[in-house]
């Protein structure tokens, strides 16, 4: 009998958004990976299966709930499962990405099953690699990345003769460990004043969007409340689209240059911008939150174990027009400082908090707006490839628990992709393409002249 | 020193560098390649596995191993 174990917060965060969204399509994360090489599949599919074995966490399942709706984790070893070919060579790309895309809005249904599918895939261009579509509790972002290097790693060896790739953290070891963390008397009472201590100080937020006033007043008037603070939360038509911006090398090196000397975090830039936007659009607001992701992985047993690490925090900012962008830049930074050392905290704690204090309507929220920042890249030089071209390619999983969810990733080429995954139940692209222009305004006025004030930069942009 | 050895043996489990290639003036960020974050679990970290409780009011300012080292003694003190 398999060892069981309950969920983490940050799978726990997943299996919530499945329960109120009655999908586990909210919980699907796919990728595709490929390189332009004739490839031996038989030795590929060996290389997936000794990934399975190396890499624990893909073999995680997950019991029937209970009677109060709970379920539990354990992992189902030495499972050999079949991973099949599936040819796209005679497609184009916009065709083959198509029927990939399909792929990744199909569901895990069902309780005690596999979790993931692996297929190998031969594409246009004569790239060959494989397709993974994966629920994520599985796994995170940054724990598929480990797993594409390490696939690769493992073909590299048994084909070039290359060097046995490293052994990766136990991941069980790792989940007893953060299991335990979060049960740590004196770390949750911590945790718990500093985060309950937030909300005595500041009270309840403010909703804001990047459509204005005008989303909240409506919930106001669905409410009957003309004080509500938060607005209601789109949940039947989660279909989302996709919108992304390509930010060219130079003007990203000018934003990583005026992080380093000013020794701000990007994560933090990219807050103020989101934050100084929403702010513009709603009337000046002073007191806006923004779901920033936190990746929680610093040791090298949290990079190499896999899992699904990545949980979300209220980033709340309260920056009248008078301060310098400057000295917003460091209120965030110092905001996020905090609840970096804060983050084994579980969030669903806070939201029940504000429940309880500000009597926050079922099916309503804070925020709009998420952000993803991930300093990880995959490309061909950070897989050590040779030269040999790489096609890597995110699937969303098409529906969207958040109205607006921007992942910023760097490019090979040494700029930023800005990637906007919005609800189109209520955005159409024009607003996420002002989104996207005035956060570009507002991040180089900012750096341009660190001394302005927030509130001539709403002005001037 | 018995407080510098265990932290830097502590360190090295968030960086690629040997604890005894560690200097007290190298600086978390671009010395050791520590995210803000990385360096926060840290702090973290080292309250729950040594029992402490840092001063974290001004711990924005703290760029070196020796800073950090001078933050753990006075946990200690109060101690």
């Amino acid at each position: 009998m398999e060892k069981l174990y309950p969920l983490t917060a940050a799978q726990n965060m997943h299996y919530q958004w499945i329960r109120q969204y009655h999908t586990q399509q909210v919980s699907g994360i796919s990728i595709v990976a490929a390189i332009q090489l004739e490839l031996d599949f038989a030795l590929l599919k060996r290389c997936i299966n000794e990934e399975t074995k190396r890499y624990e966490c893909l073999n995680l399942r997950f019991t029937k709930p209970d009677e109060s709706g709970q379920i539990r984790q354990y992992l189902k070893r030495k499972v050999i499962r079949n991973t099949k070919i599936l040819s796209l060579s005679s497609m184009s790309f916009e065709e083959a990405d198509n029927v990939l895309q399909t792929m990744a809005y199909e569901t895990f249904d069902g309780d005690d099953i596999p979790m993931y599918e692996f297929l190998m895939v031969k594409l246009p261009d004569g790239f060959n690699g494989f397709f993974v579509h994966i629920d994520h509790r599985l796994i995170d972002s940054c724990g598929l990345a480990v797993m594409v290097k390490d696939i690769m790693a493992l073909y590299a060896h048994y084909a070039f003769g290359k060097s046995y790739p490293e052994a990766l953290a136990k991941f069980e070891d790792v989940l007893i460990s953060d299991l335990t963390k979060s049960t740590n008397e004196k770390r949750l009472t911590r945790d718990m004043a500093f985060f309950e201590g937030q909300l005595d100080k500041y009270g309840e937020p403010l909703y804001s969007d990047i459509q204005g006033k005008k989303v909240l007043e409506k919930s106001r008037l669905a409410h009957n409340n003309p004080n509500l603070r938060s607005a209601d939360i789109e949940t039947q038509n989660l279909y989302v689209a996709v919108k992304n911006y390509k930010l060219e090398p130079e003007p990203t090196r000018r934003l990583m240059d005026f992080c380093s000397k000013n020794r701000i975090s990007f994560n933090n830039l990219l807050l103020l911008s989101m934050r100084t936007y929403l702010s513009k659009v709603n009337d000046g607001q002073e007191d806006i939150t923004i779901e920033n992701f936190i990746a929680r992985r610093s040791t090298h047993d949290e990079w190499t174990s896999g899992g699904s690490r990545t949980i979300m925090f209220p980033c709340r900012t309260i920056i009248g027009g008078k301060v310098s962008f400057m000295d917003a830049a460091l209120m965030i930074q110092n905001a996020q400082n905090n609840i970096y050392i804060h983050s084994n905290y579980d969030p669903e704690k806070i939201n029940s908090s504000m429940k309880r204090r500000f009597g926050t309507p079922d099916g309503t929220t804070y925020e709009s707006c998420y952000l993803t920042y991930q300093p990880l890249e995959i490309t061909d030089k950070t897989l050590d490839l040779s030269g040999i071209p790489l096609y890597f390619k995110w699937y969303a999983n098409g529906a969207a628990t958040k109205k607006v969810y921007l992942t910023v990733t760097h490019t090979p080429e040494g700029g930023l992709n800005f990637s906007y995954h919005y609800q189109t139940a209520h955005l159409v692209e024009k607003d996420i393409e002002l989104f996207y222009y005035y956060m570009m305004k507002i991040l180089f006025a900012g750096i341009e002249t660190p001394d302005i004030t927030i509130g001539s930069i709403i002005e001037s942009v | 020193m018995k407080n510098e050895k265990l932290f830097k043996e502590f360190l090295a489990q968030y960086c690629s560098v040997a604890p005894a290639d560690m200097k007290n003036d190298m600086r978390f960020c671009e010395d050791l390649g520590l995210s803000s974050f990385d360096f926060m679990s840290l702090l973290g970290d080292l309250e729950d596995n040594f029992d402490l409780e840092l001063n974290l009011d001004n711990v924005g300012n703290i760029t070196t191993i020796g800073e950090a080292l001078d933050l753990i003694c006075m946990a200690q003190k109060i101690l």
